[in-house]
């Protein structure tokens, strides 16, 4: 500490080393560090005691499980095991997967399906939450009370017994897969197998139209921007938004047709004395075949009749060139009938045994596949036309439903109870966040000549926001953490499979650092976003 | 009635602030203040706000941490020895513009609390003296109501009484009045003088010109973390030598 | 009489006349297209809802179509004449306020009218209360078999204890009740200042009832050797806090009471000891704990025991002493790195991986790790610790720390010992508890004006007077309620630890559904289930709003 003026005269004239030596000991900085050190002493004379057998266990653990792959011990070794194979399968995969594929793989795909829950789950819980929230505030007396004992209902029970009721109360209650229900005629079935809905699949021309896409939403902008410069400029009103739409669309339709045209990456496998050479070819076949004038009088033909003379079409499983073809099929009214193989060599071999007339693929594989018949020669690899994206329908084909998506039930299970659960909470956090807006906002905008839409959109959201989003984050956090509950219903998500990971390999410390690490990501992930909002919306204040 | 007035003090100034410095961050809100305060002067420190005045009665007691400089308080020099720091808090006593009553304790309690714990009375001894000093402000009746209960300025009373019963050797005010209703600020302006002409060294930031001038001893005008006048009373309102003084009076008192 | 009629119906005739019928089509139907479009859905799915349902339940259907009738005309009818009812009111307000609400009202009647019946005919006017009757064969998809509950009542109350075992849990239950009633009795206003002593006998009482519930329900082992050592550090323990509370200030000295404090633990263990001696109360094994009562036990210790963790996290994490300098921060930190980055080349050499290559350069973490903590916490350790705490175990799922208790345990002591599932499982729980039970204290003690804190530094005040007598009993006061939500929550969701293996309400109904003699009741079970938990926690958070109140009385 300077010191610029004379000691004043209280004070005594010189203090002996000893007692500065004491007086230092008073000090409370000195005194903070010492306490420091007291609770770093405290904390590792206790983990030391309780640790003591910790160590030891470990160390005995070690030996056997920090094993490398030429065989000798090393704690750089401890993640060996991850790479040998895993050996046991998952029902739910998102990306292809099977059980000679290694711990690492079957760990990625328990992350993949944890987030697929967790981001559906924000998704749909936003939805939820909102109308519950909204329903609470509602002037129908009927609704509000809907609303207000649908909360008190998720409030009030733990997540856990939803879960159950829902899994092995409903969904597994359902019919069979043999007599799924579908809704009003839709391709939507429902049994206790899953749910299967249409979905839309990407062919090999997609990329170009997904560009064409980004093109667009550009294009959007820039419209919009121009537009605006002209507002300005001029200071009359343009319909920015509907122009923008415009253009989008405009754009958006060429590379529809573009990608469609240039790409040629969907083949069929044909034989020459099909004299297949296009699409529309098949229809004259057919024609030929069954001798009639036009396809339309296929309706005249009995079912055994029209099976008869149905193309017989091999495919991949889950292939976009499935859908592709068949949806063009369908639009010319030709009968066919679809056998699906696992592998393109499985494909070929039924081809090559005549069990079908064609063998529809991307061009890749075909050119691949072909050169292993007996005479290539004399098998075409035909081209068609694609569209960027084909929507894969459903159907009953026997006793299983084949196309579309497929949603498990665990999966559907373990969604639905995270969603209503949370959707109950945020409801109670979205009313808290609308009635935060006080009264005189609203007289205020009114006051101003504000519409209702304007209103809401300027006033009353933006405020409301500020309340809702910071308690919005910690549910969708919590959300994501407590997708590890599918474990109870069977859905592998990642806490599942290093559950099982740890059963099957024993290494329970190494699988317990990887998954706090990635809990721990999750959540740092979500807090930097919420710290960033909050930098952004923060009200100015002195 | 006894009165356990002022404790005697055998110094001859009881506040000594030698160049006291004092950053918040990269903000300097003390530039180096000198003061010295004998035993039973009533000094009035003036200022606009944000000018320090606050910042620099609450380093007297270690509310707040000066950087440079040094304060001795009758006698010891304010350290980071935390003995001192003790001692200088229980001889100098603090009231706070709002009140900082303890909500959940009654009026007795909050007032007897500091003197059992830390002086080490009994309680018989902290209650008899607590009544004095209620009475003395005014307001025996409230002593087992919650603070809650009272009005600003009965509530302000209370912390006088409360800070009276440590028996401080200096008295601080922090803006006592300002957080009170018009109507109020009387009744705790009375008691203040009253503690004025019975001896107590008093430190005192407030906004009441008339205080100032009827009791104080010295006027002391701040001025971004600096002291600008010192002055008499008469003096000061009369006949600033100051021009910020004379500013600073002239949108006091016209407006 | 003729002209009354006569009157009532030129006046309807006035009122019809003048009412404005453009407005009102304008403002319920035409105002705009997709107004009109949203009436016409909804006229239409009420219309189809009331069809299907008519085929289902005709009579049901009627009455609730001729309900809203009956409510829309008086509503009309009011409207026309200027004149509502008190019921006529309340339905123009809350049912139907418009076209558009009171066709949503009569779908939501509908459609709770169905459901209110099938649920009916389900639980109750079909159902079966024959316990006898439970088995597969009695079965049915149409109707609730209830008498799984009465038949496995024992089961869902205390799980797989034997019956030997049951007076034990009579016992705990009768103490409880026994203290509830004493409480509340002793706590009626008449008698409340008169049995003051009492009172504090009885809260004494409450302070040990997990000791002495733990006692009934667990039992004590015979040890045949009094340990006289652990007697008396029992004593040199409780001296020393005596000690430490003293110098502190926190409590005076008196001999009596250093007496009772020193003489506290010896007599309890000697009466401990005597109590397993003597075999009145032998061990349980724990194991076999189930039901009601474990998801109650485990609920409760997890929050009896996660409070004053919490709060030490929570005081810790607010602490603002002064923290290691940063000029003995940095040499440590940058001395540790220069000596690891001795090591970097041999780790570079022998790495496999991209990640092994990354981890040679572990030296850099050190140093982010000492900047960030001078940065974030001014040297602060005991802060530091007490946050990385926190946020660590606020970042994983309740679930991962049941597993660490259960998988981890054995880990912490000598190879063969055995522990019952349930301790672990509570360990784990409490450590999560306390983390979130931290936060909420913190919220608590950031609730608390500065000037408490300045107040109590001006009088004079040490910090733990400070702690103990200003700032603790208000923060605690504010969290009171909250703190109830948490005992809600861990209630709640200590049907978790089901997932782990216990027994507890949720695992013992999976162990019920497997019984033959109940195979597959789960719905049943099911909904039990959700009655049970719905009442506890709607009771609990009843009991805390009213809590609040009460705790607001006298403060402000």
């Amino acid at each position: 500490m300077e010191q610029t003026a004379p000691a004043p005269p209280q004070e005594p004239e010189a203090i002996s080393f000893w007692r500065t030596i004491v007086n230092y000991l008073f000090d409370v900085r000195f005194l903070g560090v010492l306490g420091q050190i007291g609770f770093i002493l405290f904390v590792v004379l206790s983990v030391r005691t309780i640790g003591g057998n910790f160590s030891e266990n470990v160390n005995k653990l070690g030996e056997s499980q920090f094993i490398c792959r030429d065989g000798s011990f090393s704690y750089r070794c401890a993640y060996d095991f991850m790479e040998s194979e895993a050996g046991f399968d998952i029902s739910d995969t998102v990306v292809e997967y099977t059980n000679t594929d290694s711990y690492w793989q079957a760990f990625k795909l328990g992350i993949l399906n944890t987030l697929k829950v967790a981001i559906f789950g924000v998704i749909l819980t936003t939805i939820v939450g909102t109308a519950a929230g909204i329903a609470r505030l509602s002037k129908n007396w009927l609704i509000s009370q809907i609303a207000l004992w649908y909360v008190e209902l998720m409030r009030n029970t733990p997540l856990l017994v939803q879960l159950f009721f829902i899994y092995f109360g409903v969904l597994l209650a359902l019919p069979n897969i043999n007599e799924a229900t579908q809704f009003l005629g839709l391709p939507i079935f429902l049994s206790n197998r899953g749910l299967n809905l249409p979905s839309p699949q990407f062919t090999s021309s997609a990329p170009i139209w997904l560009a064409f896409l980004v093109l667009g939403i550009v294009q959007f902008q820039v419209v919009g921007i121009i537009l605006n410069r002209k507002e300005e400029r001029t200071g009359q009103a343009t319909n920015r938004v509907g122009w923008g739409l415009i253009s989008f669309l405009v754009i958006v339709g060429i590379g529809w047709y573009v990608s469609g045209t240039i790409s040629d990456s969907q083949g069929l496998l044909v034989t020459k004395a099909s004299r297949i050479q296009d699409v529309e070819d098949m229809e004259r076949m057919m024609l030929a075949r069954t001798g009639l004038n036009h396809l339309d009088d296929l309706d005249t033909l009995s079912e055994e009749e029209i099976s008869a003379v149905a193309l017989q079409i091999c495919v991949l499983r889950d292939s976009p060139s499935e859908t592709n073809l068949t949806g063009q099929l369908r639009r010319l009214g030709i009968p066919y009938e679809i056998s699906r193989s696992r592998r393109p060599d499985q494909a070929i071999k039924k081809y090559e045994e005549g069990d079908c007339e064609i063998f529809a693929a991307s061009k890749a594989v075909l050119a691949a596949e072909r050169p292993t018949l007996e005479d290539p020669g004399s098998h075409l690899v035909v081209s068609v036309q694609e569209k960027p994206v084909v929507w894969s329908i459903p159907t009953r084909e026997g006793f299983n439903i084949f196309g579309g998506a497929k949603m498990l039930p665990e999966f559907i299970a373990l969604l639905i109870g995270l969603v209503l659960f949370y959707g109950g909470s945020l409801a109670e956090i979205v009313r808290a966040g609308i009635l935060s807006v006080t009264k005189g906002q609203t007289e205020a905008a009114r006051a101003l000549g504000l519409n209702e839409g304007q209103r809401l959109q300027l006033v009353v959201m933006p405020q409301a926001l500020r309340v809702i989003i910071p308690p919005l984050v910690g549910i969708f956090l919590s959300l994501a953490k407590d997708t590890s509950l599918g474990i109870a219903i069977g859905f592998p998500d990642m806490y599942a499979i290093a559950y099982t990971t740890m059963n099957q390999s024993g290494r329970i410390l190494q699988i317990f650092i990887i998954m706090m690490l990635v809990y721990m990501l999750i959540s740092l992930t979500f807090s930097v976003l919420l710290n960033w909002y909050n930098e952004r919306v923060k009200l100015v204040e002195r | 009635m006894k009165f356990e007035g002022p404790a005697a003090s055998f110094v001859d100034e009881i506040i000594i602030c030698e160049n006291v410095h004092k950053w918040f961050d990269e903000f300097e809100a003390l530039r180096g203040v000198d003061l010295r305060v004998k035993p039973g002067e009533v000094i009035v420190i003036l200022g606009p706000s944000g000018s320090g005045k606050s910042t620099f009665i609450r380093c007297i007691n270690r509310l707040e941490e000066h950087q440079e400089g040094r304060i001795i308080v009758d006698g010891i020099e304010l350290s980071h020895d935390i003995r001192n720091i003790q001692e200088i808090r229980r001889e100098v006593g603090m009231v706070f513009q709002q009140f900082n009553l303890f909500p959940h304790l009654t009026v007795l309690e909050n007032i007897t609390l500091a003197p059992i714990n830390v002086r080490k009375w009994t309680r018989d001894h902290a209650e008899e003296v607590a009544m004095q000093w209620l009475t003395r402000v005014g307001i025996p009746e409230q002593a087992n109501k919650y603070p809650g209960q009272l009005s600003g300025g009965q509530q302000q009373r209370v912390a006088m009484a409360r800070t009276l019963t440590m028996q401080p050797k200096v008295l601080m005010f922090d803006e006592p009045t300002s957080a009170l209703d018009p109507e109020m600020i009387k009744e705790v302006l009375d008691v203040m003088r009253d503690l004025a002409h019975s001896g107590y060294t008093i430190l005192a930031v407030t906004h009441e010109m008339g205080f100032a001038r009827e009791v104080a001893n010295r006027v002391i005008f701040m001025d971004a973390g600096k002291i600008v006048e010192e002055n008499t009373p008469d003096e000061f309102f009369n006949n600033p030598k100051e021009e910020r003084t004379k500013l600073f009076l002239s949108q006091i008192l016209h407006h | 009489m003729m002209t009354e009629i006569t009157k009532t119906t030129t006046r309807l005739q006035d009122n019809i006349r003048d009412y404005n019928w453009q407005y009102f089509l304008k403002d319920n139907i035409t105002g705009s297209w997709y107004q009109t479009a949203w009436i016409a859905i909804l006229a239409l799915v009420a219309a189809l809802f009331a069809v299907t349902q008519f085929n289902e339940a005709p009579t049901a259907t009627i009455a609730i179509l001729a309900a809203w009738g009956v409510g829309t005309i008086m509503v009309v009818v009011g409207t026309l004449f200027q004149h509502h009812t008190k019921v006529s009111r309340w339905l123009k307000n809350n049912l139907i306020s418009s076209v558009s609400n009171a066709l949503l009202s009569l779908l939501m009647m509908l459609v709770l009218g169905m459901a209110a019946r099938g649920i009916a005919l389900w639980a109750f006017i079909n159902a079966n209360f024959n316990p006898a009757e439970t088995a597969p064969e009695f079965q049915s998809q149409s109707y609730a078999t209830w008498g799984v509950i009465w038949g496995a009542r024992k089961l869902l109350m205390t799980g797989r204890m034997t019956p030997e075992d049951s007076p034990r849990v009579w016992l705990a239950l009768w103490f409880i009740l026994g203290m509830w009633a004493l409480t509340y009795i002793t706590g009626r206003p008449a008698l409340r200042d008169k049995l003051q002593r009492v009172r504090q006998g009885i809260m004494g009482l409450w302070i040990l009832s997990p000791v002495i519930l733990y006692v009934f329900l667990a039992g004590i082992a015979n040890s045949p050797v009094y340990n006289i050592g652990a007697a008396l550090t029992g004593v040199v323990i409780a001296v020393a806090i005596y000690a430490l509370f003293w110098t502190q200030k926190i409590i005076r000295f008196s001999w009596m009471n250093l007496i009772s404090a020193a003489a506290a633990w010896p007599a309890a263990y000697t009466i401990w000891w005597a109590i397993g001696r003597s075999g009145i109360l032998p061990p349980i094994n724990v194991d076999t704990w189930g039901g009601l009562m474990l998801s109650l036990i485990v609920a409760s210790s997890v929050v009896i025991l996660s409070m004053p963790i919490g709060m030490m996290l929570a005081l810790g994490r607010r602490s603002e002493v002064y923290g290691v300098p940063a000029w003995i921060t940095w040499p440590v930190a940058i001395g540790v790195s220069i000596w690891g980055f001795t090591t970097t080349p041999q780790l570079l050499a022998d790495s496999r991986s991209p990640i092994e290559q990354l981890f040679a350069f572990w030296p850099i973490a050190v140093l982010v790790l000492a900047y960030g903590f001078q940065r974030a916490f001014k040297g602060n350790v005991v802060a530091g610790a007490s946050t990385a705490f926190i946020e660590l175990i606020r970042s994983v799922p309740l679930i991962t720390l049941l597993f660490m208790g259960i998988i981890m345990a054995p880990f912490f002591f000598s190879a063969g010992t055995s522990i019952a599932k349930p301790w672990p499982v509570i360990v784990g729980y409490t450590l999560f508890s306390a983390a979130y039970t931290a936060e909420v204290i913190r919220g608590g003690l950031q609730a608390i004006p500065v000037g408490q804190y300045e107040a109590s530094d001006s009088l004079g005040l040490n910090g733990f007077q400070k702690m103990r007598f200003i700032i603790l009993p208000q923060a605690i006061r504010i969290v009171i309620p909250a703190i109830v939500g948490q005992f809600i929550g861990a209630f709640k969701s200590s049907s978790l630890v089901s997932v782990v293996g216990l027994m507890d309400l949720l695992g013992i109904i999976r162990a019920i559904v497997a019984n033959p003699q109940w195979l597959g009741l789960r719905k049943e079970l099911y909904v039990f289930l959700f009655v049970v938990y719905f009442t506890g926690s709607f009771v609990m958070s009843s009991y805390s709003r009213r809590l609040e109140v009460q705790l607001g009385v006298g403060e402000r």
